[in-house]
């Protein structure tokens, strides 16, 4: 049995009947869209659980010039969304390609995973490096700047009563990027999780967003290696820089996969590598 | 509680319970060639195709799945005329213990239904959650290549 004492699947038709039902039998009533992560932990008591999937949450849409991914979109309808493979460099694709296996990926959703956000989680580290907005529905409803979503764990931001419910952002065509993971298969967990995203105007880079994840315990932006690049033509003395700038401005976990100096160096590798694909710049080395 | 929902182009209504793994439903019914790996969505033994899409039924509630298809591996082929890629799996000794078997198979066929001309990246992907102890990994792949083969020269 996955929940031996499940009582109840209700199987909401409207965003409207779902919090209405998540008012009437929570906090001990849990939300499930995909039910990946959810059927790995609180396993035993879970009485009630409120199923997602009926909410038409699950399309990605683009609409006066906004795309928005519904929050129980698969990470396999993204992976080869032709919006998601253009706009910001495409890395929103690339990151949903690379996270988990392809039966896997036709369960996880993208809300699932930005609101569970474990360690290695891939996607959230592309869409960092967007301007996506979180789009919060519940007793009131608000939209959070996806920096804001992950400034601590999601679990401690959203109350029980709380549904995202989709995620907005522009869909913006002129920008370049590379999204790198680094693990020994697509499937093993994300050592590194590296997205940049940035414009080109006459050879200077505009607009330099450089996210990483899996290497602390939050994903985030790194505003200090940014400033290095925003506004310069991407050199290999530029990437040096970088590279030093990103090693001073993290803090690497270290556990039995890798210590925090070998996380430190391969971060700054790959933030290097990141920005010079995204930049256009010839690579003289694997991509990895 | 009661679903219905059609498995191998059969209509069935079922009594479930509310938290039952659509794995054990589908063993229940008799249908043991999906396998109980690990059950935890990593090892890809309890892949089945739900709506045509390779998933991991040990992390599906079988409440879940009222109202779609289920395809398992008894619902592709027969004994006597056998898919393409099970007659390639046997062919090349890409069977070995069987257990991965059943799961790949299904992973092989959805990707085949969505592009009959795969190149060994998309084979590969494809199969990614579907591990294997035994084989080492080739002969699956060229397995599928096999029947990708086989395929084309039947429709010509």
């Amino acid at each position: 049995m996955l929940y031996p004492n499940l009582k109840t699947i209700y199987q909401p038709k409207s965003v409207a009947e779902a919090l209405d039902l998540m008012h009437k039998h929570g906090p001990a009533a849990k939300w499930i869209a995909g039910g990946t992560s959810r059927s790995l932990r609180a396993r035993q008591n879970l009485e009630v659980l409120i199923d997602l999937q009926g909410l038409n949450l699950a399309a990605v849409v683009n609409l006066e010039g906004h795309v928005t991914l519904g929050a129980c979109t698969t990470l396999a309808t993204i992976a080869r969304h032709q919006l998601l493979t253009k706009c910001w460099g495409g890395v929103i694709a690339e990151a949903a390609a690379a996270s988990a296996s392809t039966p896997l990926r036709n369960l996880i959703t993208v809300g699932g995973n930005l609101v569970g956000l474990a360690t290695w989680s891939d996607l959230p580290v592309a869409l960092l490096a967007t301007d996506a907005l979180v789009v919060i529905e519940g007793p009131t409803s608000r939209r959070v700047a996806i920096t804001d979503f992950f400034a601590n764990h999601p679990s401690k931001l959203l109350t029980y009563e709380e549904l995202v419910t989709r995620i907005e952002l522009t869909n913006d065509v002129t920008r370049q990027g590379k999204f790198i993971k680094s693990a020994r298969t697509n499937f093993d967990y994300a050592l590194v999780d590296v997205a940049v995203t940035l414009k080109l105007e006459a050879d200077k880079t505009k607009d330099v967003r450089i996210a990483i994840g899996a290497v602390e315990v939050l994903p985030r932006r790194l505003n200090e290696v940014e400033a290095v690049v925003e506004g310069s033509v991407v050199t290999d003395a530029l990437i040096a820089r970088v590279q030093e700038k990103t090693k001073a401005a993290i803090t690497p976990r270290s556990d039995f996969r890798a210590s925090s100096d070998y996380l430190r160096e391969l971060t700054s590798v790959l933030v290097g590598r990141a920005l010079k694909a995204a930049s256009g710049l010839a690579s003289d080395s694997k991509e990895e | 509680m009661k679903i219905t929902v059609t498995i191998n182009g059969k209509q069935h209504s079922i009594e479930i319970e509310a938290g039952e793994r659509l794995l054990d439903m589908i063993r229940k019914l008799g249908l043991w060639g999906t396998k109980f790996g690990c059950g935890e969505g990593d090892c890809g033994a309890c892949t089945v195709l739900l709506d045509g899409k390779p998933v991991n039924s040990c992390l599906v509630l079988a409440a879940r799945v009222d109202g779609h298809e289920i395809l398992t591996i008894e619902g592709l082929g027969t004994p006597d005329n056998p898919h393409p890629l099970q007659t390639a799996f046997a062919e090349l000794g890409a069977v070995q213990c069987g257990y991965s078997t059943p799961g790949t198979i299904l992973a092989a066929y959805a990707l085949l239904q969505t592009n009959p001309n795969p190149t060994d990246d998309d084979i590969k992907q494809a199969i990614d959650g579907n591990l294997c102890r035994c084989t080492g990994y080739v002969k699956r792949i060229e397995a599928i290549k096999r029947a990708v083969a086989i395929v084309q020269e039947e429709s010509k």
